[in-house]
């Protein structure tokens, strides 16, 4: 028989694991460091290939005065301020993503939290629902 | 505030029966008028400037996630600049690679932001992006406004400075460079990514008040930012001419994003889901039907000495009782 209660609950939980649910539940998989140290690694990776986009374009843009003194140039000095500029971009990029990946883990995890509630009542509705089976089954027998 | 209430459960009713057909309608109005708006200004291949191609496009958009009609709008871009000439798409190219790295990547469910930046800057309501996000969203919207933003200014550049005065297209650098240096030195850019970030912060501030009205004062607010922020900015950067439509662009981004969200407030939740799982003994195709809150007056008009009206008025009253019999049961 049709078990109204468990419909509505499962129609929930497929709308969740349909919308939000399909991030989460694969977050749901690494621990929080793990996410976050993940991201971070993700975030470097792809601002020191912006950087060097960056710097590329500035080299091509700067082309006819780097080569008319490429003698004189102060090559350490560039090197030092591409360098510095390089980490303090970098230092500000991990600091916000470890910032923003950190708080977007714990909301979905608030979020995750209340899916497993709702997982632990289709449980018990199971449960319920078995254990009618069982009696249904005993009162048969006797009779 | 009781009819107010009223027409947002006839749109309501209307949206959850129609919902299957104005959901895809209106991705397709906006991606075709996003594709026009390309080959409007982009529309140097004219190979593409085809109407039976737009539809398609849109068509293709109307059923895909927005983030389809995002990279269909740059490929057309890229395709319209690629027929004048290839050494500016590689300098797009660059730039949208920066611009994912530094700016995009955190945010890619705001793809749509970047495409409505440039697409609404020519009919002078860039104003609203700012302003809807703000409302809609949080700040890290900043980042998909400012690429817009820097998107709108580098397809502008190319538009009229690269493509019409360079006289020779295939000299790399001087292309290059004059491209880069007038979006380096381009202020006005910047003093749109600045105002249009502290109207995002502004507005978001406000609505996140518990306050009565929050989200009305707080679009209020945020135009009244955009207009002072503009102002400021053109007396600074001595471009006095924009004046007026600085002020009317403002406020009637103002009024569009009012009614955005009044009609985002009335049909949020009210999406008929289709939903489907299975246990032990069933297959489930559960259609979730929201509730409507407020009872629709239906209008009776009663026709004295009139035998066919009267039959008229009996059918219709058949029809109302089997309609208020459809929605209990849905709502069951």
């Amino acid at each position: 028989m049709l078990n109204n209660r468990k419909i509505r609950l499962m129609s929930r939980l497929a709308w969740y694991e349909k919308k939000e649910g399909k991030g989460d539940i694969k977050l749901s998989t690494y621990y929080k460091t793990d996410y976050v140290r993940l991201n971070i690694l993700k975030t470097v990776i792809a601002v020191t290939f912006g950087y060097l986009m960056i710097l590329a374009m500035i080299t091509l843009y700067q082309s006819e005065y780097l080569i008319a003194n490429a003698v004189n140039l102060n090559y350490k000095q560039i090197g030092m301020t591409i360098l510095g500029v390089y980490l303090v971009i970098l230092i500000v990029y991990i600091v916000c993503s470890a910032i923003g990946y950190a708080f977007y883990y714990d909301s979905s995890r608030k979020k995750l939290a209340k899916y497993f509630r709702m997982l632990r009542r289709l449980r018990m509705i199971y449960r319920e629902e078995d254990g009618e089976a069982e009696a249904d089954t005993e009162g048969s027998r006797e009779d | 505030m009781t009819k107010i209430l009223e027409f947002r459960a006839i749109l309501r009713a209307y949206y959850q029966k129609f919902q299957a057909v104005l959901d895809p309608l209106m991705k397709f109005i906006v991606a075709f008028a996003v594709f026009h708006m390309i080959n409007k200004t982009l529309g140097y291949d004219t190979r593409l400037v085809k109407v039976p191609i737009e539809i398609v496009l849109s068509l293709l958009c109307a059923f895909t996630p927005s983030s389809v009609l995002v990279l269909f709008a740059m490929i057309l871009s890229l395709l319209h600049v690629y027929s004048v000439s290839s050494i500016l798409v590689l300098i797009i190219v660059a730039i949208f690679i920066i611009l994912y790295c530094f700016f995009f990547r955190f945010t890619p469910k705001y793809g749509y932001a970047v495409v409505a930046v440039p697409i609404l800057f020519p009919l002078n309501l860039s104003y609203c992006v700012p302003l809807l996000l703000g409302v809609t969203a949080n700040p890290v919207t900043i980042l998909p406004t400012a690429c817009g933003v820097i998107i709108y200014h580098l397809f502008h550049i190319i538009n009229t400075e690269a493509i019409s005065e360079v006289s020779n297209l295939d000299d790399t650098l001087e292309l290059y460079m004059r491209v880069l240096d007038a979006l380096i030195k381009n202020r006005q850019m910047f003093l749109e990514i600045i105002v249009f970030s502290l109207v995002i912060i502004a507005v978001y501030i406000i609505r996140s008040l518990k306050i009565e009205y929050a989200f009305e004062i707080s679009i209020a607010v945020g135009a009244a930012v955009s207009i002072l922020g503009f102002l400021i900015g053109s007396l600074k950067l001595d471009t006095s001419g924009k004046t007026g439509s600085i002020i009317l662009g403002s406020l009637l981004s103002a009024l569009i994003v009012l009614i955005i969200q009044f009609f985002k407030r009335a049909l949020d939740y009210t999406a008929i889901e289709n939903v489907q799982f299975e246990d032990d003994d069933y297959y489930y195709y559960v259609k979730a039907v929201p509730k409507i809150d407020i009872a629709v007056p239906h209008m009776r008009v009663k026709h004295i000495n009139n035998r066919q009206s009267q039959e008229k008025e009996l059918s219709e009253d058949q029809e109302i009782q089997d309609q208020e019999q459809e929605n209990d049961d849905n709502e069951t």
